[in-house]
């Protein structure tokens, strides 16, 4: 289990979701010494310490080009870190990037963006994908190279959190009325990326469900506040907590609920979702999402029409969903069972055993695809 | 799992699990201990009454493979479970694991060869504990731990008394049998006593630094009231660790007897203290049911301390020192209030006043003691989640005593969030303190000094850096200051830089200081730096203790001006005059 103590640096070691140390539990046990930042300075002085064998796993890259105002700077990062990728090689550290968003939308800097995303496609060992989907989502934007692409499975969550609650009792304590239908919202609420749309379709939808409640919970920014409260819907009981929800509360929310919505147009892979199954909650995503296609055939996933108008078309897909409730739930509950934090991380571990002694020192730089 | 296991007929080792209530991590925790271990093992399940649906989860992990025994526990509770799989063991080891647990890969073949090698009664392992977003190692630093030991004893490693638990470990069967281990039937700390015996006992201990189990920290919930869970709980731990006392004190080993002292007093007994304290709360002086077990547990803790030498409390850091005071001498309200609201102890009218170690009686705190007491307080709310607009109003009606607690001498050695607080309540308004209590604490992080073509570059980042309006950089060393220059800090990302001629800083032991202008005052704070691993930032800079780094300034870029021979032996003089 001890393998001579190899030198693992996770960037961005974010912690405010446990996926990353779920990830890393089987690793960590087996002797890889884990050290983390999340800046980009930070990724440069860590990685300088790396010698051959020892990984540096990419993950988010927004903390690459996080501040800057110019194209001039946004570049100046790009070399930066396309240095540090470098030298990590140089030296025979692997590098390993999980691919977890698509790009941006409205990223500032689109074009620097690709060269980040090219850059770790053509210095990575192993590109990690959380599922098949990724590289098809991706394409528009650079190319991973098959022979390095992986799949890993991002895991339930079950176990992780305290789950102590039944439906009762987690609507007692909330203050939801017992009987209610629940439509819940758990996470970072940004009024005009999603949250309008699903307040918009509960007032719809409550004309036909008259025991509707909207339950939402979560960080809301100063600024957003005010215009938060002008959307909620005024016809159905609301049940809102907006601040951060700590880890021992989650499981309060999720089993109060229902449904949980997740109205987002562009998200390439959903912790969210398997947050809510890991406490047997059914979710409802847009049909035109990557996510649609992963869980294609999932009873606990249903999906509306992301066309035309977008709050009506949620509001028939949560009335239809009252109807499968127990069925939804009890097949979230199911998949969430099927593939455990622990496994996840030991399917991680395979693929740590799987890496050669030495990162490839050559980099293909003259096969670049832009 | 392996359809193809058949159950050996002398399995090398026993792995008992008793479970209750377990069904979210029981598959999980079995799949750990069936797959990749490599040994022939054996499974004992002790059900102890669980209403969830764990008897259904372990059944059917039991259908699938026959190395897997689920019983019914026919005594009440985790210990009788224990002790029941033991009596069913057929290994000639026998290993213990909590249905919520889970075991990395190899962990018994590892235990099992070093049993072997050594012929070891006893093989301890080192252990990870997680929960959602942390991961915690507390063998990583512990002696014992640091290197795989062979054939050794308590005596000889007294740090392994740190660990009790009886899960990271593997037993030579006959060895438990023969000196009649068992866990008693007690609320909480049942394998306190056990595993002291078998520490004391064993003839043979192998150590291996590696994780050999996986412990997953599950915040409490228990069906008694959270009152008298916790007395019982606390209880039963302190009666538990007078047994163990019992167990040393037969050892008679003054460096046991020192870790056993720190033990109690700094570790795992401190911890016990705390969480009981934190969930007391008040006591109405009306409960007589209430303040009858609380005069039981007075009489336990006073036992208890009374086994250390007289000195033991009194060496203590002050916090600790006064809440062991206050509950030896039955104060449990007031110890309850320094636990849970230290700030509104500390910050007050009147200098509090805690029983004396030497005779009991009251006495008000020693300045040093207070001032350092407060500083761990104030780091504490700086970097608190959430903000309490009496904290703030509490603190900025106390500038007075702040300001004469923290003279400009010393509030200069404070980490930056303190000194950041401290100039807030010194304005005597409350917003303003508020709004520093309630901000993201100001720190200085990832300090790093480098030589380039003999100029030494600082960098670091200051976390939270909008409100500084100027900075400066300095090596200091008594009263000599040599800045460094070219300094630039960028407000978004936090990054400083500086450089120096390596020539122009001080030689020897010196501090790497910034001076960072804020709208409150001047925060000139102490930056711990790391130094870059190549030849040159090497030669010039050396990481010391206590924050301090050792300077070489100049010696070097002489020595290189002459023949070479005797550049290397001056060198050679250089390094034993300097790194002495």
């Amino acid at each position: 289990m001890t393998d001579g103590g190899r030198a693992f640096l996770v960037f961005p070691r974010w912690v405010s979701n446990p996926y990353l140390t779920m990830l890393y539990l089987a690793a960590e046990a087996d002797g890889w010494n884990f050290q983390g930042t999340t800046s980009l300075q930070g990724f440069e002085h860590h990685a300088e310490g790396l010698v051959a064998g020892d990984v540096a796993h990419v993950h988010w890259t927004s903390p690459v080009l996080a501040g800057c105002e110019t194209d001039a700077e946004a570049l100046a990062r790009l070399e930066r870190f396309r240095g540090a990728l470098a030298g990590l090689r140089s030296r025979g550290a692997h590098v390993l990037w999980t691919v977890h968003n698509e790009l941006a939308h409205d990223a500032r800097f689109p074009d620097v963006e690709k060269q980040i995303g090219q850059a770790l496609a053509e210095h990575a060992t192993v590109v990690v994908q959380l599922h098949e989907h990724t590289a098809a989502a991706v394409s528009t934007s650079y190319r991973i190279p098959p022979e390095k692409l992986v799949t890993v499975r991002h895991s339930s969550y079950a176990g992780v959190y305290p789950d102590g609650w039944t439906t009762e009792q987690a609507r007692a304590e909330l203050g939801v009325p017992e009987d209610a239908y629940v439509v819940g919202f758990i996470g970072q609420i940004r009024p005009y990326k999603g949250v309008d749309v699903l307040c918009a379709a509960i007032e719809a939808a409550a004309q036909r469900m008259p025991d509707l409640a909207l339950l939402l919970a979560g960080r809301v920014s100063a600024e957003d506040a005010p215009l938060l409260e002008k959307l909620l819907p005024a016809s159905v009981p609301v049940v809102e907590h907006l601040a951060f929800v700590p880890d021992e509360e989650l499981g309060l929310w999720l089993r109060a609920t229902d449904i949980v919505a997740l109205p987002y147009q562009r998200i390439l892979n959903s912790g969210s979702a398997l947050l809510a199954a890991s406490f047997g909650t059914p979710v409802v995503i847009p049909g035109s999402s990557t996510l649609s296609a992963v869980y294609e055939g999932e009873d606990w996933v249903r999906t509306y029409r992301a066309d035309g108008d977008q709050a009506a078309n949620l509001a028939d897909a949560l009335v239809e969903a009252r109807t499968a409730t127990a069925t939804a739930s009890e097949s979230a509950a199911r998949f969430a069972r099927e593939y455990t934090p622990w496994a996840m991380s030991r399917d991680f571990l395979a693929v740590l055993d799987a890496l050669p002694a030495a990162a490839p020192r050559d980099t293909p730089t003259n096969q670049v695809l832009r | 799992m392996n359809d193809e296991a058949i159950p050996p007929a002398t399995p090398d080792v026993s792995v008992i699990v008793p479970v209750h209530n377990v069904a979210p991590w029981v598959a999980d925790c079995l799949a750990s201990i069936l797959s990749d271990q490599d040994v022939d093992h054996e499974v004992i399940v002790i059900d102890d009454a669980s209403t969830d649906d764990t008897w259904e989860v372990v059944s059917a992990v039991a259908r699938r493979d026959p190395r897997v025994r689920l019983l019914r526990n026919p005594g009440v509770g985790g210990a009788d479970a224990r002790n029941h799989g033991v009596r069913l063991a057929r290994g000639d080891y026998i290993a213990f694991a909590d249905g919520d647990d889970l075991v990395p890969r190899r962990s018994y073949e590892s235990m099992l060869t070093a049993a072997r090698e050594d012929d070891a009664d006893m093989v301890v392992g080192g252990f990870l504990k997680f929960y959602t977003t942390r991961t915690w190692h507390p063998t990583a630093n512990w002696p014992a731990w640091a290197e795989r030991r062979r054939a050794t004893t308590l005596t000889e490693q007294p740090s392994l008394i740190r660990n009790r638990a009886c899960w990271n470990r593997l037993f030579r069967r006959d060895f438990w049998t023969r000196e009649d281990i068992r866990f008693p039937t007690v609320p909480r700390s049942n394998d306190v006593v056990p595993m002291t015996q078998a520490l004391v006992a064993a003839r043979s201990i192998s150590v291996l630094p590696e994780t050999v189990y996986l412990y997953r920290n599950r915040p409490g919930a228990t069906s008694m009231s959270a009152r008298a869970a916790g007395i019982a709980g606390f209880g039963s731990y302190l009666r538990q660790e007078l047994g163990s006392s019992d167990l040393l004190a037969a050892v008679g080993d003054e460096r046991l007897d020192r870790e056993y002292e720190r033990l109690v007093l700094v570790r795992d007994g401190w911890v016990h203290l705390q969480n009981f304290l934190t969930g007391l709360g008040t006591v109405e002086e009306s409960d007589d049911q209430c303040a009858a077990q609380l005069d039981e547990l007075t009489d336990l803790v006073d036992q208890l301390i009374a086994r250390f030498p007289a000195d033991a409390v009194g060496r203590l850091d002050a916090l600790a020192r006064w809440t062991w005071s206050l509950a030896r001498a039955g104060r449990w309200t007031e110890a309850a209030r320094l636990a849970t609201e230290p700030e509104a102890v500390l910050i007050s009218d009147t200098i509090p006043s805690f029983p004396s170690v030497t005779d009991g009686s009251d006495a008000p705190a020693d300045a040093t003691d207070y001032r350092r007491a407060l500083t761990t307080v104030l780091l504490r709310l700086t970097s608190a989640e959430d903000t309490d607009e009496s904290t703030a109003e509490n603190l900025a009606a106390h500038a007075d005593l702040l300001r004469r607690t923290y003279p400009d001498s010393i509030r200069h050695w404070q980490p930056a969030a303190v000194q950041e607080l401290v100039l807030a309540a010194l304005t005597g308004d409350p917003a303003t303190v508020f709004a520093v209590l309630s901000g993201p604490s100001l720190a200085v992080t990832d300090a790093r000094l480098s030589v380039t073509n003999g100029r030494a570059a600082l960098s670091a980042t200051v976390r939270s850096a909008e409100p500084i309006t100027t900075i400066a950089a300095g090596a200091a060393q008594g009263s000599v200051w040599r800045p460094f220059g070219e300094i630039d800090l960028d407000p978004r990302s936090g990054l400083v830089t500086a450089v120096a001629p390596v020539s122009s800083l001080p030689a020897g032991r010196a501090f790497i200081r910034l001076r960072l202008g804020h709208p409150l005052g001047t925060i000139d704070v102490v930056v711990p730096v790391a130094v870059a691993r190549d030849p040159d930032s090497a030669r010039a800079f050396r990481s010391g203790t206590n924050r301090q780094v050792h300077i070489n300034p100049g010696l070097m870029q002489q020595v290189r001006t002459v023949p070479r021979r005797a550049a290397r032996a001056a060198r050679r003089t250089v390094r034993r005059m300097l790194w002495s």
